[in-house]
């Protein structure tokens, strides 16, 4: 569990889930435990899989789900993922109690969803009213204006209009010098053939 | 010969090697086949599945014949069978496992309980196939359960990886298994959203040569289509290779799915149009359980609309755009459909909420990552290429066509013309 949690504060998704995935499967019963369902489920959140943990929810028996009221209360803030109500998100995730066991897990998932949230924001708006932009994160128009701030991007303090900055995506791998003229020398005559 | 003796003929001649023996001694001994169907159990028992695999398989296949008997105890043993059979032994009888795991798969989505029988089915798939990319009986088999346990992730870790030969089976392996196999594979990616991957799995079940409809077939034209209009916002064509009994009549089995595609591209009422249709055949859909897909084009329909309007327009304003797709909710539902749009990637376009504008834009070429992903499409392109090449050398050298070709035609094989009119396209 110790090595699983190091993963999801180092953000390695994919390695966790495919653990979990795997350990789900290799067990007799077909079931995972819990915690691993609780992980996954976050994992899922995390990485804006909403449809994968629909499926998972629907697999996980009921008796877990009845024994163990925190997978509810995590299914509740996919269900405001899903109605891509972010209040209600942001709401859910601070107001819950969550046993300590998870609390890396529910801050990488605030974490990652605010990112996203922001990154959507660089992606679709030259210019956005705070208030506006802080409704799109959930959260008040001064954490926005922080935000903002944090990021670059600046802040009209008379009309309250930000002007967000396209955050790029990493560059790919630069490809140099021979390299490159033998990958594209491949390329062409691929094509011409 | 006494029992015990023919037992320990079957034994050492496993552990020698001696295969066709072990068959040779099974149709000659009427004493042994006696035994086995009489107590197929016990006669297991008297086998290591690890060593003695064939004379193992060979009481199991009576086993199958007669009753499986304990449910538990079969699950068992083809869980320990799944991990310890000898690879040589078990390919020489793969038709009795594969039959064994079929019989397992309809067992366990009978008892509600498929999650149980994934790690047998995919540990037997991982160790009998030749490589990864070989295609096994078993395959639909595990999708079925994965599906029946709504295990998705489970059934990508194979259906990711592209298919390019079949296990040798002998004929075990019928058309069945290799239609249900993309029909799974294509209904996994659908409900996964992968559409672009699921329209690929039913356009492979559907274009595979026949000379009768299949009614897996009919079933995957049906999701064919629907997933086909969340895609290219149109019904797609069938590939020309397609068979022509596919082609001339699977449209008149699937009537109320084509009104549909037709009612999405209606020129000014595709809403009402496709409510139409919907009225009269909403039962049909639930019956083919394919009312979610109908829901998801229904929702696309507004979608469509606004990737239209970035055709024509550079820039537009909200209160517009709204009016123009016929949005209730004004600017602020307009909004909110652009932004599930832009996170998606279906457009590209920025809000300046001062003006009240939208601008659209063309995909930027010169981002990264899709320098990255045109690189990986044409690495796939040439593998395939070389794939090809190689398959139709193997083809043009198997003496079993070359004998057929000759005598029909004066001709080698494929012509050289044909392979490079594929690989051109």
């Amino acid at each position: 569990m110790e090595v699983l949690e190091d993963n999801i504060r180092k953000r390695n998704f994919k390695e966790v889930l495919q653990q979990c995935e795997e350990g789900e499967i290799l067990n007799p019963s077909g079931y995972a435990t819990t915690e691993v369902y609780m992980i996954m489920l976050g994992c899922y959140l995390a990485t804006d899989e909403l449809v994968h943990a629909k499926f998972l929810w629907t697999r996980i028996p009921d008796i877990f789900k009845r024994d163990n009221p925190v997978l509810g209360n995590l299914w509740n803030v996919t269900k405001t993922l899903k109605e891509r109500d972010i209040a209600k998100f942001q709401e859910a995730m601070t107001e819950t109690c969550w046993p300590e066991n998870y609390t890396t897990l529910i801050d990488v998932i605030i974490e990652c969803v605010t990112e996203r949230r922001t990154l959507l924001i660089s992606k679709s708006y030259s210019a956005i009213h705070i208030v506006h932009m802080g409704k799109l994160l959930g959260l008040s128009p001064e954490k926005a204006k922080s935000i903002s701030c944090k990021l670059g991007w600046s802040v009209d303090e008379g009309t309250g209009v930000v002007t967000p900055v396209i955050k790029r995506l990493e560059q790919m791998e630069v490809v140099k010098g021979k390299e490159i003229i033998e990958h594209l020398s491949k390329y062409v005559s691929f094509l011409e053939n | 010969m006494s029992f015990d003796k023919l037992v320990n003929d079957v034994r050492s001649m496993c552990e020698q090697g001696k295969y066709r023996h072990v068959l040779e001694l099974f149709d000659r001994s009427k004493e042994l086949t006696l035994r086995f169907r009489e107590n197929p159990d016990a006669a297991m028992k008297q086998f290591n599945p690890s060593k003695h695999t064939m004379g193992y398989l060979l009481a199991l296949k009576f086993k199958l014949e007669i009753n499986v008997g304990d449910p538990e105890v079969f699950l068992q043993q083809m869980t320990h069978l799944a991990e310890v059979f000898h690879l040589e032994q078990a390919r020489k009888l793969v038709d009795i496992l594969a039959f064994a795991f079929h019989i397992l798969t309809s067992i366990l989505v009978d008892r509600k309980q498929p999650q149980r029988g994934l790690l047998p089915l995919l540990t037997a798939i991982r160790r009998i196939r030749e490589t990864s990319s070989h295609l096994t009986s078993i395959h639909a088999d595990y999708l079925c359960l994965c599906l029946a346990a709504k295990n998705l992730p489970a059934a990508l870790s194979l259906l990711d990886t592209d298919i390019l030969n079949l296990n040798y089976e002998g004929a075990s392996f019928d058309s069945r298994s290799f239609l249900l196999y993309f029909y799974y594979g294509g209904y996994i990616y659908s409900a996964l959203k992968k559409f672009s991957r699921a329209l690929y799995f039913f356009e492979v079940c559907l274009t595979t040569p026949s000379s009768a409809i299949s009614a897996i077939q009919v079933e995957a034209y049906k999701k064919y289509v629907l997933v086909s209009l969340l895609l290219h916002g149109k019904l797609r064509s069938l590939p020309k290779y397609t068979s022509h009994a596919i082609e001339r009549y699977i449209r008149n089995i699937t009537g109320v799915y084509n009104d549909l595609a037709t009612a999405y591209v209606h020129d000014k009422k595709p809403l009402q149009e496709m409510q139409i249709v919907l009225q009269s055949s909403r039962e049909e859909f639930v019956k083919d359980q394919n009312s979610g897909l109908v829901k998801q084009c229904f929702a696309s329909l507004v979608k469509r609309s606004i990737q239209r309007l970035t055709k024509t327009f550079i820039t537009l304003s909200l209160k517009d755009l709204s009016e123009r797709v016929g949005l209730e909710g004004g600017p602020q539902e307009a909004e909110h459909y652009l932004l599930q749009m832009i996170e998606a990637g279906e457009i590209h376009a920025s809000i300046d909420q001062t003006q009240g504008m939208i601008s659209f834009q063309d995909e930027q070429l010169i981002d990264g990552q899709i320098v990255v992903e045109l690189e990986k499409e044409l690495r796939d392109c040439m593998f395939l290429g070389e794939m090809l090449k190689v398959m139709n050398m193997n083809l043009s050298k198997d003496p079993k066509y070359v004998r057929k070709t000759k005598s029909t035609t004066s001709g080698t094989g494929f012509e050289d013309s044909s392979i490079k009119e594929i690989l051109s396209v």
